[in-house]
């Protein structure tokens, strides 16, 4: 009579598909798009930076007005100044997770980190 | 005598088997995954002067976000937009002294709205009040404290009651500038949820300057909405609900204000005094089925205090969380098991306030 027990060989062979897929799996994870600012001016989009390749700080000055500057960091981007007289784009301080925002009315600017993996933020959206 | 019996384990076919069933079933999960990333969209943009982020999932995700953006540009620009000339209320405002402006049927059912939402609150919540924010210079750069006898001045003009509308025509006052900026984003959260649900859209959050709209098309579907913490960054929250398809919009005084000899002055002005509310609030949050109705209570709500909100939060059946000033926090009923603290060392749970 057929013996129907799993062998070794048999584990090995499923362990090393599993393994296989899971490895894919992860491959696709860490390819996915990374975190993006998006700078927005005028209701128009700016630029686009891809935060994780950012290896110097530099400053981007856009030539609004009132005129505003904004420092791109490794991971992160802040408002840097602004001629306007609340700055509240200032003081929404660095942003550095997904759908983290800033806007500054006066210039008409406004940045935005975009991803498309929602574990980088864990609330669906945030009410202010 | 059986040549299978020589070969341990599984015979040929049995492994071919589990090899075959392990294979489709990674097949069919990178298949799902394939499907639901296609359908997956994220996008920001700017309309009613705030920044639009849409998280769609569906089918026409891409082209529906799309269209939501664009449905929402134009209804500012032909019908909300106090500056925009050619728009509606531009042209009501431009037309003041009793003479009838012809508006769009849109403009005019979402001014009735507006309007039955002034009265339920007894004028705390007050559309006519756009030459007095005017003295004040908010949403310009000009922010400045009036003169008590010019806001006293403006505020005989003001008084929603002097609004009259048909059904596609306004008549108003000379004197008196509407405005829906207490509203606006509420209006387009609303456009945004009729979009996507007359587009097949499966699940949909759209954020416009903070006043959010939920969808899924199986009603079952629940999300989570951090509430802006007023005394952090404007990514920072403080709380989170967990909700169902509805609207959520917050106001607070940490929004558009400025500082002159040690005192806040922020844009939410109380309708009564001409003076920005002081009702003891830092933020209201409402959620309701109406994105209109959730932006003009939060206003009305963060105007009156705490305890008058309630029975106007009760007739349009809208939940709340209060934030006060010192760092209480009230929720009603219908949110305490929804809303979690997450800032503990900041923040207390209260009853009331």
């Amino acid at each position: 009579m057929k013996r129907k027990t799993l062998q070794k060989s048999d584990v090995i062979l499923i362990a090393v598909l599993l393994a296989a897929a899971l490895a894919a799996l992860g491959a696709r994870h860490w390819t996915s798009p990374p975190l993006q600012a998006v700078i927005y001016s005028g209701g128009q989009e700016f630029r686009r930076i891809d935060l994780a390749k950012v290896k110097e700080p530099y400053l981007i000055e856009l030539d609004t007005d009132p005129k505003v500057t904004i420092r791109v960091e490794p991971g992160k981007i802040r408002y840097l100044s602004a001629g306007c007289p609340d700055k509240l784009c200032v003081k929404a301080g660095a942003l550095s997770r997904r759908g983290d925002t800033a806007v500054c009315l006066p210039s008409g600017t406004a940045v935005v980190i975009e991803g498309t993996r929602k574990e980088n933020s864990s609330v669906d959206a945030i009410t202010y | 005598m059986d040549v299978e019996k020589k070969r341990p384990g599984l015979s040929m076919k049995g492994t071919a088997v589990i090899v075959c069933a392990v294979l489709a079933a990674a097949a069919v999960f990178f298949a799902v995954d394939y499907y639901r990333t296609g359908r997956r969209y994220s996008s920001a943009g700017y309309a009613m002067g705030a920044v639009v982020t849409q998280n769609l999932e569906g089918r026409s995700a891409q082209e529906t976000a799309a269209k939501i953006l664009q449905d929402i540009t134009a209804a500012e620009r032909k019908s909300l937009s106090r500056t925009a000339e050619g728009s509606d209320i531009y042209r009501i405002n431009a037309a003041a002294g009793n003479i009838r402006t012809e508006v769009g049927a849109d403009t005019a059912a979402r001014l009735t709205e507006t309007l039955a939402l002034c009265k339920a609150s007894s004028g705390a919540l007050d559309i006519t009040l756009g030459a007095v924010s005017d003295a004040w210079g908010i949403g310009t750069g000009a922010r400045r404290v009036p003169p008590a006898g010019e806001i006293a001045a403006l505020l005989r003009q003001t008084g929603y009651g002097k609004v009259r509308v048909e059904a596609a025509a306004v008549t108003h006052p000379e004197g008196q500038s509407l405005d829906m900026g207490a509203i606006g984003k509420g209006i387009a959260c609303d456009i945004a949820k009729d979009i996507a649900a007359a587009n097949g859209i499966d699940k949909a959050v759209v954020s416009v300057g903070g006043s959010v709209m939920l969808y899924s098309s199986s009603d079952r579907e629940t999300f989570t909405v951090g509430i802006r913490n007023p005394d952090g960054t404007a990514s920072e929250y403080m709380g989170i609900l967990t909700l169902k398809n509805g609207f959520v919009s917050t106001s607070g005084n940490y929004e558009k204000y400025f500082e002159l000899g040690g005192k806040r002055y922020h844009h939410i002005l109380d309708p009564a005094t001409g003076y920005p509310a002081d009702s003891g609030l830092t933020s209201v949050t409402v959620f309701c089925q109406s994105g209109l109705a959730s932006d003009a209570l939060s206003t009305a709500c963060f105007v009156l205090g705490y305890e008058k909100s309630l029975p106007l939060l009760e007739k349009y059946s809208a939940q709340a969380v209060f934030i006060g000033g010192d760092g209480k926090v009230c929720v009603t009923g219908g949110l305490k098991d929804l809303f979690k603290l997450t800032d503990e060392r900041g923040f207390t749970l209260v009853d009331q306030l």
